[in-house]
């Protein structure tokens, strides 16, 4: 219902010059009867369109910036438990999201998140889900099996951590885990698995302040190629116990999975999406150019594969997957929180099937060739935390693996030795996401319409419109959000030829996250396809702070740098807490596919394995790590399509 | 005589013979009976760097090696010797059986050898392009699909309302850009380009897909309902799934053919191993 504030009309046209603009919002505005958030009722200015316009319909408030982690692993994944009971349960993971102070197995301290979650996905492996804590806890129809007994024993003998490694089937080859893990994987023990992770889900689920969307991992890693997807449903726990999460053990080709998706939609009414992650550590193959038989794209194989991954992870613990340096060699900021390898930790070659601005461009390409764009991917940040804990901030990092906690743990003569070593890890990977309400549907459709965005940690605000007829006062207004909507698509959206062959405007806001560091400068990364075929890159720098200007060859003096690497400290007497701009592509070619997304950059702020170093005595700039890290956000793009 | 007649002994020549060329061998490759010589060289150093940094790039680690103190070419060549140490050791064991992953490894390479000898070189003529496309039509079909802009009104509104806002929506003759001024915000996408019907059923509803596929293209018609509201649509592109020209998919047809003659040439290749093969069955089995 209206709550009394008035939508001030005069205000809101006041950027519109265009006579038939006004003629339009008077037709809208009827609509605008009943605004939950901030509009009421405003008189109609002509009898005939007040009779043509339905009178009754509430009007469209502006939709909410939520946060979340869509990449959460709590010790019911296989791998997580393999620090022993040092990760949290699923409880203790929604609590810490939720805001409330827990405790963290690894240490038995106290700790607490900064702010608030919104919206959580819980994405524990679907391979094995929970067998350590069934084995654990003596499941009766576990312990019943041969291979239940064995690695109980190995638990008894050797620990949690020798177990997991067993129940990680990582001795078994590839081929023949399926077959291995037989007894343990029927129907029976993973519903029993599935419905215990549902019930958590549910027991924390609270519409319009804390979503847990319900979802699992799907682990294929076929040579240790990482082609890992994040599942995430719109549903509720009474339809999700309709099904079992599909895991790698029934198939490890994406194309199975999604048909998965489509039979259980079918059958259960359930709907699905696919995020891939890391594919920094594919060897290029998550965004490679073929199917799982080396065969190329179908204009089928695209559709299904666009309508069921519309977001991917851009970054997370493991590593940034934007671009790379020997990729993008023009765009300065490339070498962010890179980690081009396997799963394993084997260097691999960088190839442009790892990272998701070449899959943007070979999008382009194979919709120039088969008609179809199966790479027209929204871009999402997660933690991917093995802890339970998602853990952001640089200043308070509890890792991505509960091995190594301590400060001496991580650095140092004493530190473990591990994979994922912490001090190497990203502390970062959230996204940001513009819904309608704070609930499963709303958020599951907002990730469908990729009205998402990722960000390497800080709650940095992005809003991105691309239109027509933006006005600069326009950027300023408290109506954006209402007139972003009208005049264009939000970040996610596509724009069809203009009129005239004319050239969108890209409406971009940004803010700082309010406890965190100022910004330096926004980005638009376009990415484009000529008459050739042939894919082009290439990042403008459209707004920043200061007085900065310009040079020839489009870059921009450097923010400087406020850290001071004895004290782990920076100040905001640089950059600016908010940047805005009205921004048209000087080399718009109407005729050219393209995409747009924006980059929006923090000043330089210490990164976190600094503040154990220091800790511990140890000069950071003697370790072979950056020691200050840019900070960012990664819109989702638009889209130009002719 | 005896040793005349020894002399024209072909065995006796036969064992000349071999003592001669293993005397001769021996003096081409010395033979190191114990197995416990590591013999290194500039090459084994420049194999094993760029192996274990996974980069091959010869004119760098070339001049790594030259830049290098002492004391880390000795480490260096320990890590060399070492490695080769542990390989020896292995193959002494005969891990290659044992190690199933050594086992699928070194399948997967012969298998690789035999495709790439049956396929390597394969080449389809102009001809056998145009045979496989003839074939294989379905596979090249393009399915329907529509580019559109809309309008959406969410329920309750009714379709007289609807029908309202089409009658400005084509006085005004309003263009996709401008779309957005009208009505609610859908939510999902406000424009659709190329969209295939189940993108746009599982957007909008199945019913809704059906009668959008069948508008035409040009002016705004509606209204629609869907399983949100109702909808005035302005089609901007139709297109009814069709078989390409031959033209259109020639490249793909190419690829396309090519590698179904190659993955027939690969199993032909295997077959003929199999030939060579007899499969002997335990009983019961």
């Amino acid at each position: 219902m209206a709550t009394g504030t008035r939508l001030d009309l005069a205000g809101l046209l006041h950027p519109v010059t265009d006579r038939r603009r006004l003629l339009a919002l008077a037709a809208v505005v009827p609509l605008a009867a009943c605004n939950q958030l901030d509009a009421a009722p405003a008189p109609a200015q002509d009898a005939r369109l007040a009779n043509a316009a339905p009178a009754d319909l509430p009007a469209d408030g502006d939709r909410e910036l939520l946060w979340g982690d869509t990449h959460v692993h709590t010790r019911n994944s296989v791998d997580a438990f393999a620090s022993g009971l040092a990760s949290a349960d699923i409880d203790t993971a929604y609590r810490f999201a939720r805001g409330m102070p827990v405790v963290f197995p690894k240490t038995g301290q106290r700790v607490q998140i900064d702010q608030p979650l919104d919206f959580m996905v819980v994405a524990d492996h679907a391979e094995n889900l929970e067998m350590n804590v069934l084995i654990e806890r003596g499941d009766p129809a576990v312990m019943a099996t041969s291979l239940g007994q064995q690695w109980h024993a190995l638990m008894e003998s050797s620990g949690a951590q020798a177990m997991s490694r067993a129940i990680m089937g990582m001795t078994v080859p590839e081929a023949e885990r399926p077959a291995y893990f037989g007894e343990v994987t029927t129907d029976a023990i993973r519903q029993q698995a599935w419905n215990a992770q549902i019930d958590a889900a549910e027991r924390n689920n609270v519409p319009g302040t804390f979503t847990a969307m319900i979802g699992w991992e799907w682990s294929s890693t076929p040579n240790m190629r990482n082609m890992h997807r994040v599942v995430m449903t719109n549903v509720d726990g009474d339809v999700a116990r309709q099904f079992l999460p599909y895991s790698y053990y029934l198939s490890d080709r994406p194309e199975d999975l999604w048909q998965f998706f489509e039979q259980t939609r079918a059958r259960t009414g359930a709907d699905f999406l696919a995020m891939p992650h890391n594919s920094n550590l594919s060897d290029g193959r998550m965004f490679a150019m073929q199917d799982s038989d080396g065969q190329p794209f179908t204009a089928d194989y695209a559709r299904t594969r666009s309508r069921w991954e519309p977001v991917a992870e851009v970054t997370q613990y493991k590593g940034t997957s934007e671009t790379h340096p020997q990729l993008s060699p023009q765009d300065e900021f490339a070498g962010f929180e890179l980690r081009n390898m396997l799963l394993s930790g084997q260097a691999t070659p960088v190839s442009e099937g790892s990272y998701l601005r070449s899959a943007l461009l070979n999008g382009l390409r194979e919709e120039q060739r088969i008609g179809v764009n199966p790479f027209q991917l929204g871009l999402g940040g997660a933690s991917d935390t093995h802890t339970g804990l998602s853990s952001q901030r640089e200043d308070a990092f509890y890792g991505k693996m509960a091995e190594d906690f301590l400060p001496r743990e991580r650095l140092g003569p004493g530190r473990l030795p591990s994979i994922f070593p912490n001090a190497e890890m990203s502390a970062g990977g959230l996204t940001g996401v513009w819904a309608d309400h704070n609930d499963r549907q709303a958020i599951f459709d907002a990730f469908r319409r990729r009205e998402v965005y990722a960000t390497s940690g800080p709650r940095i605000r992005v809003r991105l419109f691309a239109g027509t007829g933006f006005t600069a006062a326009d950027l300023d207004s408290p109506h954006f959000g209402q007139i972003g909507y009208r005049k264009g698509v939000p970040m996610g959206g596509t724009l069809l030829a203009l009129p005239r062959g004319q050239a969108p405007q890209l409406a971009i806001v940004a803010a700082r996250d309010p406890g965190e560091a100022n910004l330096d400068r926004v980005q638009v990364v376009k990415g484009w396809v000529d008459a050739q075929g042939q894919a082009h890159e290439r990042v403008f720098n459209v707004a920043w702070s200061g007085q900065r200007r310009l040079r020839a060859d489009g870059t921009l003096p450097d923010v400087g740098n406020t850290v001071d690497l004895h004290t782990a400290r920076y100040t905001n007497s640089i950059g600016a807490a908010e940047l805005s701009t009205l921004w048209t592509d000087p080399e718009f070619d109407p005729a050219q596919r393209a995409f747009y997304y924006v980059r929006v950059l923090q000043i330089p702020t210490p990164r976190q394995h600094v503040f154990d170093a220091l800790a511990l005595g140890i000069d950071p700039t003697t370790l072979d790590l950056p020691t200050t890290i840019r900070e960012r956000a990664w819109s989702s793009p638009v889209w130009y399509r002719p | 005589m005896i040793l005349r007649r020894w002399l024209r002994e072909p065995l006796l020549h036969f064992l000349l013979a071999g003592l001669a060329m293993f005397v001769l061998a021996s003096w081409w490759e010395p033979r190191d009976d114990s197995g416990r010589t590591i013999h290194i060289g500039r090459e084994d150093l420049l194999v094993f760097m760029q192996g274990r940094a996974q980069v091959y790039d010869a004119d760098t680690f070339n001049a790594l090696l030259d830049s290098m103190s002492a004391d880390d070419r000795e480490a260096l060549i320990r890590d060399t010797a070492l490695q080769e140490a542990l390989y020896r050791e292995a193959r002494a064991l005969n891990l290659a059986e044992a190690d199933p992953l050594v086992r699928q490894r070194m399948v997967q390479q012969m298998r690789q050898i035999l495709t790439d000898e049956a396929a390597g070189n394969m080449q389809v003529s102009d001809a056998d392009v145009r045979a496989w496309f003839d074939a294989h039509q379905d596979q090249y079909a393009l399915p329907p699909s529509i580019s559109f802009s809309h309008v959406f009104l969410r329920a309750p509104a009714t379709r007289a309302q609807a029908e309202g806002v089409l009658a400005q929506l084509r006085a005004r003759h309003v263009s996709a850009a401008e779309a957005g001024d009208y009505g609610n915000r859908f939510l999902y996408q406000l424009n659709y380009a190329d969209a295939g019907h189940d993108l746009v059923a599982s957007h909008f509803g199945a019913g809704f897909a059906d009668a959008v596929f069948a508008k035409h293209a040009g002016e705004w018609q509606g209204p629609v309902q869907s399983d949100h509201g109702w909808h005035l649509i302005l089609p901007l592109r139709v297109t009814a799934g069709a078989t390409p020209d031959f033209a259109q998919v020639a490249d793909q047809a190419r690829e396309d053919a090519l590698a179904d003659r190659r993955g027939r040439a690969a199993q032909a290749a295997m077959d003929a191993l199999m030939q060579r093969y007899q499969i002997a069955l335990d009983d019961g089995l």
